[in-house]
């Protein structure tokens, strides 16, 4: 515990020590609020509907499966090229803490970035009245699903010391978990009138991060939604202590 | 004290160790030569828990790395070669985080950071960040983190790589110094370090064992000379 801690503080403290990560965020929150109030959901702001769902929410995913990636690309690739991955593995510390406090310190920053958006949902609450609830499971939503694409890029960064090459591979998985499950994906599968088709269409649901937050930003809570997010992250994290153990062998 | 039995590293189909064994004891300081490649930072690599062994034994004052990884890894103090850090701290945030890893707090922690800044001459850079240092200043708080928590058993590869001829000295002193309570083995290029701070040592050269005993026995072998010692039996290998 204290040896994640350690690692998760480090972490932290290391991606708030980069310039980047500064711009990282601001061109973050820009594309949030952008995609909200000027393209093409204006009618939030004219509409007074506080239609956080539609327009908030809406894009997260897609803004997260560039956010993620970028923000998580560094991890492990930068253990790598540094040669710190030497000094770490030869001290006292479980390869799985390293991957934990790794992943906690994205999803920390994840979660600040998160919380900076909220001035949006001020502006909007100023106009409308948004009910607390959906908003609430909104913001879970998206912390799950940033979460998942932080942990999907952290096994791809076990893979290589190149953070180009990282981000290069994890943004287009990220992009493609929100693109099978889009609506107009499925709808495509559903309406094609095949079986086979269909069922494919279903089984690409499935994997995909779409329906889960779909639900959530309704403010539908669903438990099997939550263990699928839990599951995909423990799934990357076992994945990416597994490359680091194999790879020295 | 260092145990290592059979030891064999392959990459591939290559073995860079080959089937060696050798111990040093407490109190023993032993160098470790060998021409580039002879697979002097292969072996470190394994004793200290980097790289598994592909076959044989390693044992750290009798905890088995492979079965105790992190149990081993407490009693070992580790000098990568390349001096590798994190180029986003401070030296300061740097041995704290080490530390916090080693598993300090509060005044212990002070006063173990503060020994080793003393001990690695780092009083001058402490608030430096670590990405602005110097090659020699980076290898010293390399080594200043492989010293915090005053290990049985200390794993330098080239603690004298990049330093300059007071460093060099100094390092070399605190070595022979250490050596009298610990377990220490140290790679280097540089043959009268031999003579500076080994009790005993070892010429490797493609895996294996050429050569072994105190610096003197070497130096007879080689009619007087370490340097015409190593020559003999490494440079006949690559032309081979
Ligand atoms: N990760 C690796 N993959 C493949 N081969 C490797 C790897 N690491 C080392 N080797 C090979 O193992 C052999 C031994 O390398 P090692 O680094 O142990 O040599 P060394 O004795 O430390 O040399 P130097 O004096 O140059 O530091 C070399 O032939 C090297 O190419
Ligand atoms: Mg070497």
């Amino acid at each position: 515990m204290k040896n994640i801690w350690s690692i998760f503080c480090r972490e932290v403290s290391s991606f708030f020590t980069s310039p980047l990560a500064y711009v990282l965020i601001f061109i973050f929150l820009v594309a949030v609020n952008a995609l909200t109030f000027l393209w093409p959901g204006r009618e939030l702001i004219e509409s007074e509907q506080a239609a956080l769902k539609d327009y908030f929410f809406f894009y997260h995913p897609w803004v997260l499966a560039f956010y993620g990636p970028l923000l998580a690309m560094r991890t492990l690739s930068d253990e790598h090229r540094q040669g710190t991955i030497e000094l770490i593995s030869t001290m006292p510390v479980r390869t799985i803490e390293l991957v934990f406090g790794k992943f906690l310190g994205g999803f920390t920053v994840l979660f600040v970035s998160l919380l900076f958006t909220l001035s949006v949902v001020i502006t909007v609450s100023i106009l409308g009245n948004p009910d607390p609830g959906p908003l609430f499971a909104g913001y879970l939503g998206s912390l799950l699903v940033g979460g998942t694409f932080i942990a999907v890029t952290i096994a791809v960064s076990a893979l290589t010391r190149s953070q180009v090459i990282c981000v290069a591979v994890s943004i287009p998985i990220c992009l493609l978990l929100c693109l099978i499950g889009f609506d107009p994906v499925q709808n495509f599968f559903a309406d094609s009138g095949v079986n086979v088709l269909a069922a494919f269409g279903e089984l690409l649901a499935s994997i995909s991060v779409m329906p889960g937050f779909t639900d959530f930003s309704k403010g539908l809570v669903d438990i099997r939604y939550l263990f699928y997010f839990l599951s995909v992250i423990a799934l990357c994290l076992f994945i990416t202590n597994t490359v680091l153990q194999s790879k020295r062998a | 004290m260092i145990d290592v039995k059979n030891l064999t590293k392959q990459f591939g189909h290559k073995a860079a160790v080959d089937d060696l064994s050798f111990s040093v004891e407490k109190g023993e300081v032993l160098g470790f030569l060998g021409p580039n490649g002879a697979g002097k930072s292969t072996t470190m690599r394994v004793i200290t828990g980097f790289l598994p062994a592909t076959a044989g034994s390693v044992e750290i004052c009798g905890i088995s790395v492979k079965e105790h990884p992190e149990d081993a890894k407490r009693k070992i103090g580790y000098l990568p070669e390349s001096a590798p850090l994190y180029d986003d701290m401070t030296v300061m945030g740097f041995l704290k985080f080490c530390a916090n890893i080693r598993g300090f707090k509060g005044v212990a922690r002070t006063q173990a950071i503060d020994r080793v800044i003393e001990t690695c001459f780092l009083q001058t850079v402490v608030r430096q960040s670590i990405d602005t240092l110097s090659k020699g200043y980076r290898h010293r708080t390399c080594l200043a983190q492989a010293l915090l928590h005053d290990p049985e058993v200390l794993v330098l590869d080239e603690p004298t790589d990049g330093l300059d001829p007071n460093q060099k000295h100094e390092v070399r002193k605190l070595i022979s110094d250490l050596g009298k309570e610990k377990t220490i083995i140290f790679s280097t290029h540089i043959l009268e370090e031999v003579d500076a701070s080994c009790t005993r040592a070892m010429i490797i050269d493609q895996g294996k064992i050429v050569a072994e005993g105190s610096p003197e026995s070497l130096r007879q072998a080689g009619d007087g000379s370490l340097t015409a010692l190593f020559r003999k039996l490494t440079t006949s290998e690559v032309a081979a």
